[in-house]
């Protein structure tokens, strides 16, 4: 009952949409605020109205009622009730609708701000037409493509039960992280749409959307570093990238986001690259929309593809039309996006900037290219080539370096045009500290060229934007005579944009060590011959121990776990370190197996271990071996990266009025 | 009355763990000759993973196949050989950077050079018409406190 009321709901929601687009689009076109506002309303009741649909569905999963399909495909009796809230993004029919939800919690947010006050009222309507439609679509594909709340006329006894694979914290928050990251970004792209047909030439759309686009930025980086701690704690492949599909497609998008915060800022100083902004935002809107259709329609072979549905090519038709509508939107508003003003020198923030956007996207069309380069070599040749990891490493590699390298060395730019002489002062120290570091590095016996050449990067763009914060630091302490902590406190409420930045890059940096620590220094290996009972084996500082397997219980009844007991203990000089439990969970309904890995070492160095297999009971057993030196350093990065974003984001009280950019007159920005 | 309850408890435990073991005694594992080949092979039911990483049953009988041919003498690019006659260059993890899959080692490079070198001759372009403002110091003219401050750091250097 309730969960037919929650269909219902969801009905209405769809039809809110529509309505709430139409009536905008008229209004705007009468100047009549009344239908305005309206419009505004509908959309914002696709909020309630939606998690109605999901509270009827979460209604179904929490009272067992395999009635419905959905619920009797993504839980059982044995699923408790944490996993069975979680279950409503399990799979394809319950995440649409899930991430209509989301979808349509900004949405609402959007139009509850005060429009008024932000004084970028004439764009509502069109805003509101664009979120409409979007979200419409989503609503669209719930109801008539994949739906949840579809019954059976037999209702099994029991469901199937929850994808083992979703069983893990990082994958129960990794969907909402980046659905919430997508949708995020669809804010400046429906400002940016508003902007256009308005015919607006101002920075307005972009002031106005500015935090909406650093919440779906910092969702989409939560969202990828979650993905990848799951995959390393889940997948037992080692490491916590594969370059699978369903990772690479919301990095596609966060590879355009992350240029588009630069740039954007460039037309706010500057009135610069208006024409630039607008590509990056429909592009990002675009690479979203594009990668959603390929996970979803189950074009592409990956760990949790969505099963092949059609929804693909409505995907694509809407993607095809969505293109078509801003090309033209785009072209007929050419003449109102000129710049304000030249580049001067090519030696200039904005310059340093221009670089730093191209070579971002040309790494969102590295990974692009190798994401799609199935499909294409399939529909050419008739063969499906798969892109393993080697592709990606190799070819995003020096790319993303080379980023590294311009965060260490933008900052020093000024806007307009730099001078050589006062940039190479400023970089004296940071490249002394580099390579101290590298002379440090290769006298402790790392001497393989490449990965110290990249150390001594991360150093030098370290050392830089800790100076960044030195120099403000000291300025203030000097001239202000406050103390350190204050000063730097008061430093970064005073422009938490740019230090919220700077610590981003911090971040980017940390996180940069510990992929290169992995990537040059990582080594795997496989217990050859197969380790007899109570027999040790070494590998790296590590002596392993074996004493046996055993069965476990399987934490939801629905599989078979065989766990291996081993004794770490130092190679040097024998003390035990630690017990470890790696396992293997082989679920029969699914015909699934997984490999648990157990995690032991230290912060710098972790140690990985699988359980590869066995025989005769456990008499030998095998283990697959990995050294993950600095990964650790992956997650404190994306920590601090999501920190950075907090500073830049937080409204301080001294900075209010909230919601209300300071209104410059059009064109006059940087004037 | 008790104890015979428990013991028939034990039993039933014993019994459970005994199909338990004997439906898992045995899970084969590759030795390291063949996981190193077998890292360098895509599986073909574990999408997106390569053949050491994935526990499947097809993938165990690839990994006894690298085995068995290393067993026989062949060496690692022979058995590698063999696999790619067998199913093409799709089964391997790197593809090889001629033939088919040339152009997708090519795209990046390509697409790099490309972007920056229009990047280039924009800046390039816009250099030559725009007249030279004089070289700020270095400053973010639009934070006038910023600007104050760093000013007075590099007075006080």
């Amino acid at each position: 009952m309730l969960t037919d009321l929650g269909h219902l709901a969801v009905i209405f929601a769809f039809v809110a949409c529509l309505y709430a687009a139409l009536v905008s689009l008229l209004g705007a076109q009468r100047n009549d605020d009344r239908l305005v506002q309206s419009g505004r309303l509908a959309a914002f009741i696709t909020f309630p109205l939606v998690l109605l649909g999901c509270l009827g569905l979460w209604y179904a999963l929490l009272t067992h009622d395999f009635g419905v399909n959905y619920v009797a495909n993504v839980s059982s009796l044995a699923t408790p009730v944490f996993f069975r809230i979680t279950a409503l993004w399990g799979a394809q029919e319950g995440s649409i609708l899930f991430w209509c939800l989301i979808m349509s919690a900004f949405v609402a947010a959007a139009m509850a701000r005060d429009w008024e006050a932000a004084g970028d009222k004439p764009l509502l309507p069109y805003v509101t037409a664009t979120m409409a439609l979007v979200l419409g679509f989503f609503l669209f594909l719930e109801l008539f493509l994949a739906n949840a709340f579809v019954r059976s006329e037999f209702p099994p006894q029991d469901g199937r039960g929850l994808n083992p694979l979703l069983r893990h914290p990082g994958m129960i928050i990794h969907p909402p992280m980046l659905y919430a990251g997508y949708t995020g970004l669809l804010v400046p792209f429906a400002f940016c749409i508003a902007s256009l047909a308005t015919r607006r030439s101002d920075d307005l759309w972009l002031r106005s959307s500015r935090r909406w686009t650093l919440v779906g930025w910092a969702f989409l980086t939560a969202g990828l570093l979650l993905g990848a701690r799951w995959a390393h704690d889940v997948l037992g492949w080692g490491g916590y990238w594969g370059w699978d599909p369903s990772e690479n497609k919301p990095l596609i998008t966060w590879l355009i986001a992350t240029p588009f915060l630069h740039s954007a800022m460039i037309q706010e100083k500057r009135g610069m690259f208006k024409n630039w902004n607008v590509f990056l935002v429909m592009l990002t809107f675009a690479s979203m929309f594009f990668g959603t259709a390929f996970i979803r329609s189950g074009l592409l072979t990956s760990v949790h593809a969505f099963a092949a549905s059609d929804i693909g090519p409505v995907f694509m038709a809407a993607l095809v039309i969505i293109l078509l509508i801003c090309a033209a939107l785009w072209i007929s508003r050419l003449d109102v996006l000129r710049s304000e003003r030249q580049l001067d020198s090519a030696f200039s923030r904005e310059g340093i900037f221009l670089v730093q956007n191209v070579l971002f996207l040309s790494t969102a069309f590295t990974v692009f290219i190798g994401t799609i380069f199935p499909i294409l070599s399939e529909a050419i040749s008739g063969t499906k080539i798969t892109v393993g990891p080697p592709f990606f490493d190799q070819t995003t590699g020096p790319q993303l370096a080379a980023l590294v390298l311009l965060m260490g060395v933008a900052p020093l730019l000024a806007w307009g045009k730099a001078s050589y002489a006062a940039v190479g002062r400023q970089m004296l120290a940071p490249v002394g500290f580099a390579l101290l570091v590298m002379v440090a590095l290769f006298l402790s016996g790392s001497r393989q060229p490449v990965p110290l050449l990249l150390f001594g990067l991360c150093a030098y763009t370290l050392a830089q934007t800790l100076m960044e914060y030195v120099r403000g630091v000291r300025a203030r302490m000097l001239s202000l005579n406050e103390r350190l902590p204050v000063a730097l406190i008061r430093l970064a409420q005073k422009n938490q944009r740019r230090y919220g930045g700077y610590l981003v890059h911090l971040g980017v940096v940390l996180l940069a060590i510990g992929v290169i620590g992995k990537g040059f220094y990582g080594y795997d290996t496989i217990t050859t011959p197969a380790v007899k009972l109570n027999d040790s084996f070494t590998v790296g500082n590590y002596t392993f121990t074996y004493r046996g397997i055993r069965p476990v219980p399987c934490e939801f009844n629905d599989c078979q776990t065989v766990q291996a007991m081993l004794l770490v203990s130092s190679a040097s000089d024998g003390r035990v370190l630690d017990a470890i439990f790696p396992y293997r969970d082989h679920y029969p309904l699914q015909q699934h197996t997984a490999t648990i890995p157990a995690i032991s070492g230290s912060f710098n160095e972790e140690v990985y271990v699988i359980l590869a297999g066995w025989d005769n009971n456990g008499a030998t057993a095998s283990f697959q071996v990995y050294i993950n030196p600095l990964i650790n350093w992956i997650w404190v990065g994306g920590i601090v990266m999501l920190l950075g974003f907090l500073v830049s984001f937080w409204k301080v009280p001294e900075r209010a009025p909230a919601f209300a950019p300071v209104m410059r007159p059009a064109g006059a920005a940087a004037k | 009355m008790m104890t015979s309850a428990i013991r028939a408890c034990i039993g039933l435990l014993l019994v459970t763990w005994l199909i338990a073991g004997w439906a898992q005694a045995q899970v084969p594992a590759p030795d390291e000759p063949t996981y190193r080949i077998a890292k360098q092979l895509n599986c073909p039911t574990c999408a997106g993973r390569n053949l050491a990483d994935c526990p499947t049953e097809t993938c165990a009988q690839w990994k006894a196949e690298i085995k068995a041919q290393l067993d026989a003498g062949k060496s690692a690019e022979e058995v590698l050989a063999y696999f790619q006659d067998r199913f093409g260059p799709t089964v391997l993890q790197e593809p090889p950077k001629s033939g088919i899959t040339a152009p997708l080692w090519a795209a990046p490079v390509g697409a790099a050079v490309v972007f920056l070198a229009i990047a280039g001759l924009v800046m390039w372009r816009t250099a030559q018409r725009g007249a030279p403002s004089p070289a700020s110091d270095g400053t973010d003219a639009h934070d006038p406190f910023v600007a104050a401050l760093e000013r007075e750091v590099r007075a006080g250097e």
